[in-house]
């Protein structure tokens, strides 16, 4: 069930209405409809794929259950490393498992042995890298004694399978989600409010942008060999665009529909193109994956406060890991290993740490020096991006090669209808970048002006979607 | 209290955003009907649409079986819902929809694509881009959202408005890409085509009975079958090309048809259709071509009886 469907659109309503007006009473109704919910909406792709997601469930709240209760530290080792060698054997299995083979496999050819592994055609269950890592942080937190194993098996449940962050994130935290499941919930009007305008606000990135850039980004990258600089230049600003509409769209939709029933979700996106540095860009996309990978890896690894060579090893490593997360293929390596390249002068510098405001932060417009930095660092984000959506890396190179040509100054071959689209989502976003959303506009006193703004953006919806849908990008890691 | 005002108010919006869509789509349906070139359609959804004979099809329609000529042999009414680039699919829409909306004609008139009929064609489809501006009658949405499958916009009256073709003064203007229309429908081609000096008269591909869409297949059996059902003479047509092909295809239609009574074969082999100057390319015929071959047909329907 996708969230720009028919089905969701139903879907919501219906589980809203149960939650608030049926089960109100209990908390623990609440939580049982809502795990319902959530297992009906993750069966709707593939009921099959539910078994696994049951199984490890199970598995973290059993194995958590034995290393809170267990005062030997070998039998805490041990469940600990049975949970998480069963939850990344699952994510070996099923993501990685034909990557190993081929690349093991061409590996001996270019030492002249030939070999003939067998590949699979494995699915990749929907979600599947979201959930692991909601399990994997949960366990790691009891095994660190950060937190206490959860006794009841529904809430724990629910922390991991709650639809809106199910197949896509974001990537919660026991600490954060975990609690707020167990309290008991009053509906919040402002809240409520806030979550539907943040779920009009996705769509918006998601069917306007993102689907308008879509196909326009196919084809250009389809046709990399032949299509001018300039065009190929334009088609890597789309796709920029792109892949931001899209999963922060859903990030959007997830965030708004869990205020809808009370819950705050962390923060996935700060407005990451307005970033005026590689460090500042991780800082602000894909947040809940990039804090996971600095808490749980980053920093158990020394962090920063080694030597200058631990910390490079140590930021390569994640960055590296990063890529390899969202997909068994190399693209994605070397995606991570040039955002890594990029990270490296501000970390020889130590200015990782700076500008942790947003720009122009008390001026209407970015100074001339941040505004540098900002296209700056978008081009180097966009450059890192041709890899991760190239095909492979061939493609990628070509890409890049081509792009670099006389032609760049030529008229790109391309339509411009997004680029209009764009400046659509580029110029709220900056008036509002302070903000967690554009839409947070309680400031407008009149509120017939305010709706007027919420019906334009469902009408630009309509009138601006397209007939074909494309998936959310991120589905398939 | 808060939960009974987020809901009121939720209501209120979902119900203006309905509203604004209903009348926004009343608006446009009105300027898309009245700014659009060809308005056929709209004559079917009226129910206004009572000919006793009906010329279904696709380019091959309007292009081979011209209304007049037959009205004035067999002095019945006629009409032809010829649409360029449509596949047998969007043939038996129109059947249905004709049949939905009061008409039941004596006869319908079929040209067939030979070599396109039974196979996946890029050139012939099913032509939702005709069904777009008549979106506001719930035949032609339940038929746009079953074929683009339901998604969040089905739920939208204006939003197929936005496909909508106001072309008709463009088309006025280019009166070389767009059909005309006298009081039986649109009227074949009177020029020649770009590529009609290279044309020859050589074999086309052969038609292959193994090669064919067994959906296809069963949509045209549909036809057939409704024809039957409905008490209307079915007349299929293989209309003349300008190349050199055998019997293959009429055959097999002969044998996809022979269980039905209603259903009738014309195939025309006189030899003047070997002369490129009835053609305005390799598959369609010129406007004297289809003159010619409409007064033939209009007397093989007499001759044969064909129209109780």
């Amino acid at each position: 069930m996708f969230f720009n469907s028919l089905e969701y659109a139903l879907f919501l309503p219906i589980v809203f209405f149960l939650f608030w007006l049926v089960f109100y009473r209990s908390f623990r109704a609440q939580n049982i409809l809502l795990l319902v919910a959530s297992y009906v909406f993750y069966s709707w792709w593939d009921w099959r794929f539910l078994f696994l997601l049951v199984f490890s469930t199970g598995l973290d709240f059993y194995t958590g259950i034995k290393i809170s209760d267990s005062k030997n530290p070998k039998e805490r080792r041990f469940w600990f490393w049975l949970s998480i060698i069963v939850n990344l054997g699952f994510l070996g299995v099923f993501k990685y498992y034909n990557f190993f083979i081929e690349s093991f496999a061409s590996g001996l050819s270019l030492m002249g042995v030939q070999s003939n592994f067998w590949s699979l055609k494995i699915i990749l269950p929907v979600g599947i890298s979201f959930y692991t890592f909601h399990g994997l942080s949960y366990v790691i937190d009891i095994y660190n004694n950060k937190i206490k194993s959860e006794r009841n098996f529904v809430d724990y449940s629910l922390f991991v399978s709650f639809f809106p962050l199910l197949v896509a994130g974001p990537i919660e935290r026991a600490t954060h989600l975990l609690p707020q499941i167990k309290e008991k919930r009053i509906f919040n009007y402002d809240k409520a409010k806030d979550g539907l305008r943040q779920i009009l606000w996705g769509l918006f990135k998601k069917i306007v942008i993102a689907d308008n850039c879509a196909g326009i980004v196919n084809e250009i990258f389809a046709n990399s060999e032949t299509a001018s600089g300039s065009t190929l230049a334009l088609g890597t600003v789309y796709f920029a665009f792109q892949i931001y509409g899209d999963f922060s769209g859903y990030s959007d939709i997830a965030l708004g529909t869990a205020r809808l029933f009370g819950y705050e979700l962390l923060q996935n996106f700060k407005f990451p193109y307005f970033s005026r540095s590689i460090a500042e860009f991780w800082r602000r996309w894909h947040i809940s994956l990039s804090s996971w990978f600095k808490d749980y890896l980053y920093i158990p690894l020394g962090g920063s406060k080694g030597s200058l060579q631990l910390s490079i090893r140590n930021t390569f490593i994640i960055f590296l890991v990063s890529g390899f997360w969202h997909g068994a293929s190399w693209n994605f390596i070397i995606w991570g290993f040039l955002h890594a390249l990029f990270f490296l002068p501000l970390l020889l510098l130590k200015k990782t740490r700076q500008k942790t405001e947003i720009a122009g932060e008390n001026t209407i417009l970015p100074s001339i020096v941040e505004t540098i930095q900002i296209l700056f660092t978008f081009s180097l984000v966009c450059l890192a991006w041709i890899f991760f959506r190239a095909k492979n890396l061939t493609e990628a190179i070509i890409y890049v090669k081509n792009i670099f040509g006389p032609s760049l100054l030529s008229k790109p071959n391309a339509s411009i209808l997004p680029l209009g689209l764009i400046m659509m989502l580029i110029i709220p976003e900056w008036i509002q970048r302070k903000k967690n959303h554009p839409l947070q506009i309680d400031f407008i006193r009149f509120s017939f002006v305010r709706w007027g703004i919420y019906i334009m953006l469902c009408f630009s919806i309509l009138f601006l979607s397209k007939s074909e849908t494309f998936e959310f990008i991120y589905f398939q890691f | 209290m808060t939960l009974k005002k987020f809901i009121i108010r939720f209501s209120i919006f979902v119900a203006l955003i309905f509203a604004l869509d209903f009348t926004l789509a009343e608006v446009l349906s009105h300027f898309v009907n009245k700014w659009q070139h060809d308005n056929r359609l709209g004559k079917i959804l009226t129910h206004n649409e009572k000919s006793n004979i009906i010329i279904l099809g696709s380019s091959r329609s309007f292009n081979t079986v011209k209304g007049k000529e037959i009205h004035d042999i067999t002095k019945a009414s006629v009409y032809n819902y010829g649409y360029q680039g449509t596949d047998v699919f969007f043939h038996e829409f129109m059947l249905k929809l004709l049949l939905k909306n009061d008409c039941h004609p004596k006869m319908i008139i079929l040209p067939l694509d030979e070599h396109q009929e039974f196979f996946i064609d890029t050139f012939i489809t099913f032509r939702l881009d005709f069904l777009y501006p008549w979106a506001k009658y719930s035949d032609i949405r339940d038929e746009i959202n079953e074929k683009e499958g339901y998604k969040y916009y089905s739920l939208s009256r204006s939003f197929f408005y936005k496909k909508c073709d106001l072309g008709r003064k463009y088309a006025e203007r280019n009166q070389k890409l767009y059909p005309h229309f006298d009081e039986f429908g649109p009227l074949p081609r009177e020029d020649i085509s770009l590529t009609y000096d290279t044309l020859t008269l050589k074999p086309f591909k052969k038609y292959m009975v193994q090669n064919e869409n067994k959906k296809y297949v069963n949509k045209f059996l549909s036809i057939v079958k409704i024809c039957q059902q409905n008490n209307i003479q079915l007349l299929l047509v293989s209309p003349p090309n300008y190349y050199i092909t055998d019997d293959t295809f009429n055959n097999r239609i002969l044998e996809l048809i022979k269980p039905y009574k209603n259903a009738v074969l014309y195939v025309n082999r006189d030899t003047k259709y070997l002369d490129k100057k009835w053609f305005f390319d390799r598959f369609h015929l010129n406007t004297s071509g289809a003159v010619m071959y409409s007064k033939e047909l209009a007397q093989f329907i007499v001759n044969q009886k064909l129209l109780k």
